[in-house]
């Protein structure tokens, strides 16, 4: 009886060993993908710089900067449209949608033009445009965003993927696609979102 | 008899004081004995140590949840079978008596390694300031690489030496730094010159990475919910949460933070907010933590100020269980 229960119980333990030292859960093989838009930390990649140009065009105010690829882009002044807020607390930022985060301390809260669904803003130093995607389908934020910054910057379709940009989302909005820069849908390399 | 009884309370006392602090270090422990995260490189010593380690504390585990209540129970067993018979009941004593003395023996044989370790690996600590890990995580995030250095890998580059992931530019990274946006790792550096939170190149790296799919880069989000659905307080590029925690760090009781939310003195941001949101009474207060964490000096020195409340680790980011993105980012960042 007593050799009955002792070997029951080895039996038992080695059981409980084997099956906790072959039970890890299967490798999940990732595939990296490529970032589209998002300048990799490398030397061989130009950072944008210098000056923003104000001035104006037929079709009114205007400012230019310079793009990644060295290119000098022209757009709609999206600075001084009466929509766009300073960043205070960022010097040098703007932010053109959703608001600025914070309520200064006179009691107002800045905020671009108003939605809840992004959050789009400017970095004059650096030219840099931050699309944050916040509610779902992303897809269909995203679209929203980009008809927005195209009316915004007065740029259609491909010329707005020479921008210098990053169209990301939060892990709490979607963690599939939080480590990504989504791209543009129209421009080469974009992740398909769910509409 | 007298003597048996105060062996016995003796033995109690210290399962119950042992008992929690094993707990709160990493027994009970199930495995994986090889960490899932380094399956993939050849073992240096950091890995083989850690590998010991975890078979030690497996090996406690196992008596503990299952060697040591088959024990008691077959002693009881044998208690219940031998009500009259002396030579019996003896047995079933010493078995009892045997098994609680071999817990106590293996949990505090175990404490007094991990106590000796963790302070010899921690010199510099200091009461009441410096969080005391177990040792075994020490190793993982002290410099002992777990993995051999290939031939033709990236300096630092531990893991993912192979040359087909795609994308060769930053060394074969799944996930790459930014070299534009607030978050570069330089623009951090930056942000946190001068003050006490500093930040190392490592650790710059891994919060440029954290601060992707915390915040996607950005400075003006604010709008985090948890798991259920609830609001938080999480705010800035590293959404610093207010009500985490009654420090340094979650109060954003930092100097640049007073000074960008332009307020006289130190901010107290735990006690401004309540459930995620502003409390009845304390709005202004709260107002002036949000105008403090948009700014990226306040927000990455409070970020420094947690990294360094952790000696180097990165809890605050990975504890969700949705925040796989930034576990991977101290994987490939972290200590490099």
């Amino acid at each position: 009886m007593k050799w009955y229960f002792i070997i029951g119980s080895i039996l038992l333990l080695v059981g409980v060993v084997l099956f906790f030292l072959f039970s890890s859960s299967p490798e999940v093989v990732t595939t990296p993908q490529p970032t589209p838009g998002l300048p990799i930390a490398s030397s061989t990649v130009p950072v944008t710089g210098g000056p923003s140009s104000f001035g104006t065009s037929n079709t009114g105010p205007t400012v230019s900067f310079a793009t990644p690829s060295g290119a000098v882009v022209t757009v709609k002044d999206f600075v001084h449209n009466g929509e766009t807020v300073a960043d205070v607390q960022n010097p040098g930022s703007y932010v053109l949608a959703g608001s600025v985060g914070y309520c200064l301390a006179d009691g107002t809260c800045p905020e671009g033009a108003s939605t809840t669904d992004f959050n789009i803003s400017y970095n004059e130093k650096t030219h840099f445009f931050n699309i944050i995607l916040l509610s779902e389908p992303l897809g269909a934020t995203r679209l929203a965003a980009e008809q927005f910054l195209a009316g915004r910057l007065g740029l259609t379709g491909k010329a707005s993927c020479s921008l210098n940009y990053f169209v990301g989302t939060p892990y709490w909005v979607n963690e599939a696609y939080d480590s990504k820069n989504l791209g543009f849908s129209f421009c080469p390399g974009a992740i398909a979102l769910p509409k | 008899m007298r003597s048996r009884t105060s062996l016995f309370t003796l033995f109690f006392a210290v399962s119950v004081l042992a008992l929690p602090v094993a707990a709160h270090a990493s027994i009970p422990f199930f495995g994986p004995v090889i960490p899932a995260a380094y399956n993939v490189c050849p073992a240096s010593w950091g890995l083989l140590l850690t590998v010991v380690n975890n078979v030690i504390e497996l090996l406690i585990t196992l008596a503990i949840v299952f060697v040591a209540p088959i024990m008691i129970a077959y002693s009881g067993f044998l208690f219940v079978v031998n009500p009259v018979n002396a030579s019996g009941k003896e047995q079933a004593k010493k078995i009892l008596t045997n098994t609680i003395v071999g817990i106590v023996v293996a949990l505090a044989g175990w404490m007094i390694v991990d106590a000796i370790m963790v302070v010899l690996y921690n010199p510099g600590a200091e009461s009441g300031s410096t969080r005391l890990e177990t040792w075994s995580n020490i190793i993982g995030s002290k410099g002992i690489e777990p993995c051999l250095p290939q031939k033709g890998a990236l300096p630092g580059d531990d893991l993912n030496q192979s040359v087909s992931t795609g994308v060769s530019a930053d060394g074969g990274k799944f996930l790459a730094l930014p070299s534009n946006g607030n978050c570069t790792p330089s623009n951090l550096m930056a942000a946190t010159a001068g003050s006490q939170y500093a930040l190392t190149q490592s650790q710059a790296n891994t919060l440029s990475c954290i601060a992707i799919p915390e915040s996607s880069c950005g400075n003006n989000v604010s709008q985090a919910r948890q798991p259920d659905g609830t609001p938080t307080s999480a705010s800035g590029m590293f959404q610093i949460v207010f009500g985490s925690g009654n420090d340094t760090c979650h109060n954003l009781n930092i100097p640049a933070c007073s000074e960008a939310a332009k307020v006289n003195g130190p901010l107290n941001c735990y006690s401004a907010f309540r459930g995620g949101l502003p409390r009845a009474g304390k709005e202004a207060e709260a107002a002036a933590c949000k105008r403090a964490a948009a700014n990226l000096n306040c927000n990455a020195q409070a970020a420094g100020c947690l990294v360094k409340g952790r000696n180097g680790g990165f809890g605050d980011w990975t504890a969700d269980p949705r925040a796989s993105t930034q576990k991977n980012c101290v994987t490939q960042y972290a200590n490099k």
